[in-house]
């Protein structure tokens, strides 16, 4: 597999309580993705912000503070939309697995391995958020439709839904780079009907 | 480059203001990997290889360079190095040194010292389950302490007990604790199932069972790996809860952690497994001596190979036993009396493979007293060991006939089994539940007093004045006899005529043959 990636610098959080095998992912994912190092459970936990949460975050199974595994869970609660791929120490060689993250690598990650779980979870990421997309931008467009322009100025909740479906395709785009076409074509349908 | 930074340890890399490398000493182009020729009028950001921070980039890139030092890991030559960045004149110089090893020695004890933490609150921990399970009053609460304690703990993910059901041999899970339902339902799942469980193996071999790593184990059945897996749990240990070879059930804790279960930790589970296994037979033991209420039970062995059967087939006479005390080590010392003389007897018994002793205590009229020493497997032994008291035994040349009282929760059906599993065709003859009166200490004194004689009494009461008991002796017998004013001799005799009747009210006549020895 080439080191190509289908995403553009996606944002990745890495974690690793061995700083010798962190920073060795980072310089792996040098030039094709933005990444975050941290060094704990702890450290990856405030490093995420929910209003702009990463893409991927890529955990350590094995910290000894708090494991991959609870990190996972705190992350999930916190409703982001973000992909999990375990890093863990054993390949258990198990498929089609109803698992409590998105992926797993074994360690020692090759470069290509890290760019192809990341550039495929991007992937499923941008699909994931498309639909939401779509939810939230028919919902966008009927009200824009119904109410004038005027009324929708200083209507709070418009705004909000505005801001958030502008957001939600602008990540989209980023991840999906031929997402734009599909989006136009979204858009054009006539939805309020005459 | 002048011969001294030539020939200096520390690397050095001597940068023009244009950003590229004038020079580089050998010492510096060691520690960057790299060929000389090539780093020579390179540019010093595509020379040096980046760290995931990128700090000694920054700091080169900065203008003006900013005179720093700089502590980082490079993956690409997989070296911790320390830089100095310095500016003379117009160039900026930069000292390298290799500090790698100064790195690894500090893991390596961060890692020892961590290990050894971690061993010092199992043992802890260990200890403190150790002393719950010795208070314990029932089957029950020894399966939850064990359990709790363990797995509330932090260094257990999850933790389960599995009790053994003699009757058919399975294991069913007593107690479990730690977050992982999806394991314990593939464990409850195939305990139902005919694949083997580490737990299942520790019962089966009587010995502990390690599985450093459960998801590519490929002897453990999928869908526990698969569960253990998603909960990130790595290792497991099962180790027998087992006393005197009785298997009463099994421990198994699971750990998340890299680097599994060490043999320390492995020998501190295995001495709580034991303890524990003590304490169930414990349990079951006190359970029939303070019981109000026995079953007594009547139980024929027919087989051949039991040591007193073959004996008593060998020298053609019936053997009944007079006592038996359970020794350390799984030995029972048996007092067998015999129909006719004891030769034929001692001569099949020296050559049993279960008979580490025999020794005749003394032929009488037409009957003889043997002293046997059992080392191996025998039906009393098992039965002892399940708590049982052994009140009589009698052996013909086809069977084993012993009678013993259990508890009143006593598991009858798994006595019985346990013995099935040794021997062949164990059968129950009858079954009886009967109701145990406590005798007061009144009705006991009395009882002995009626057996002696007024001169037994006299000579026993006069000796126990005279300090004739203690040791050193305050009187010797010559002494007694002439404060009673007897012979020595008959002195003697009286004595022990009184101390053996004693004795028969202490150890309750001939009602009782063996039961568990309160020395041991």
């Amino acid at each position: 597999m080439g080191a190509d990636m289908h995403v553009d610098h996606p944002q990745v959080l890495l974690a690793d309580d061995e700083k010798e095998v962190a920073d060795a992912y980072a310089v792996r994912l040098e030039g094709v993705a933005d990444v975050t190092v941290t060094y704990s459970g702890a450290e990856t936990l405030s490093a995420v912000d929910p209003s702009e949460p990463p893409d991927v975050v890529l955990l350590d199974r094995h910290m000894p503070d708090q494991s991959g595994d609870e990190v996972l869970e705190q992350l999930r609660e916190r409703n982001i939309h973000t992909r999990m791929i375990m890093v863990t120490a054993i390949d258990p060689g198990l498929e089609l697995l109803d698992l409590p993250f998105d992926d797993y690598l074994c360690k020692p990650v090759e470069r290509e391995d890290v760019r192809a779980a990341v550039d495929q979870q991007c992937q499923v990421l941008a699909y994931e958020l498309l639909g939401e997309y779509f939810e939230l931008e028919s919902k966008r467009a009927v009200v824009a439709a119904e109410l004038p322009p005027e009324r929708l100025d200083d209507h709070e909740e418009f705004a909000a839904l505005d801001s958030r479906t502008t957001a939600l395709r602008d990540r989209v785009c980023r991840l999906l780079p031929d997402a734009e076409a599909l989006l136009e074509t979204f858009s054009g349908v006539d939805r309020e009907g005459c | 480059m002048d011969d001294r930074l030539t020939r200096a340890p520390v690397g050095i890399v001597e940068v023009g203001p244009d950003g590229e490398i004038e020079a580089v000493n050998p010492a510096g182009v060691a520690i960057l990997d790299a060929d000389r020729k090539q780093l020579t009028g390179q540019e010093v950001a595509d020379a040096l290889p980046r760290s995931a921070s990128a700090t000694l980039h920054e700091a080169l890139a900065a203008d003006p360079v900013v005179e720093r030092s700089i502590e980082e890991y490079y993956p690409a030559v997989d070296r911790w190095l320390a830089a100095e960045v310095t500016v003379v004149d117009e160039n900026t110089v930069l000292y390298l040194r290799d500090v790698t090893e100064r790195h690894d020695s500090r893991q390596t004890v961060e890692r020892l010292q961590q290990r050894l933490s971690r061993l010092e609150s199992i043992d802890a921990l260990v200890t403190r389950v150790l002393q719950q399970v010795l208070d314990a009053s029932d089957r029950k609460e020894v399966w939850e302490t064990v359990v709790r304690r363990l797995g509330t703990a932090d260094l257990y993910e999850f933790v389960w007990v599995g009790e053994r059901d003699p009757a058919d041999d399975c294991l069913r899970v007593a107690a479990s604790a730690g977050e992982a339902p999806d394991v314990l339902a593939a464990i409850n799942a195939e305990l139902g199932s005919s694949t083997v469980l580490p737990a299942q193996r520790a019962v089966e071999t009587g010995s502990a069972c390690t599985v450093e790593t459960i998801p590519d184990d490929q002897d453990i059945p999928r869908d526990l790996r698969v569960a253990a897996f998603s909960r990130g749990l790595q290792s497991a240990f099962a180790v027998p809860i087992a006393s005197g070879g009785t298997i009463s059930g099994v421990l198994s804790v699971y750990v998340g952690r890299e680097e599994g279960i060490s043999p320390q930790e492995r020998a501190s589970l295995d001495a709580l497994g034991a303890v524990a296994g003590f304490a169930i037979i414990a349990i079951r033991q006190a359970d029939l001596l303070f019981a109000d209420t026995v079953t007594e039970l009547r139980l024929a062995v027919r087989d051949e190979s039991v040591p007193f059967v073959a004996a008593s087939a060998a020298a053609d006479t019936s053997l009944s036993l007079d006592g038996a005390i359970v020794g350390d080590n799984d030995t029972v010392v048996c007092y067998l009396r015999t129909g006719s003389a004891s030769d034929p007897v001692t001569t099949t018994l020296a050559d049993h493979p279960a008979v580490s002793d025999v020794r005749p205590v003394g032929d009488g009229d037409g009957s003889a007293l043997v002293e046997v020493k059992l080392s191996g497997q025998s039906p009393l032994g098992i039965l002892t060991d399940w708590g049982a008291t052994v009140t009589d035994a009698n052996y013909t040349a086809e069977a084993a006939e012993v009678v013993v009282e259990l508890p009143p929760e006593g598991d009858v059906r798994a006595v019985v089994e346990a013995v099935d599993e040794q021997f062949a065709d164990a059968t129950i003859r009858s079954r009886t539940e009967h109701t145990r009166e406590p005798e007061t200490m009144e009705a006991f004194r009395q009882r002995l007093g009626e057996s002696l004689t007024q001169k037994q009494r006299r000579v026993l009461r006069t000796a126990h004045l005279a300090d004739y008991f203690e040791s050193p002796r305050g009187s010797t017998s010559e002494e007694v006899a002439e404060a009673l004013d007897i012979s020595g001799p008959t002195v003697l005799y009286h004595l022990r005529n009184a101390q053996r009747k004693l004795l028969n009210a202490f150890f309750d006549g001939d009602d009782r043959a063996a039961g568990p020895n309160p020395d041991t």
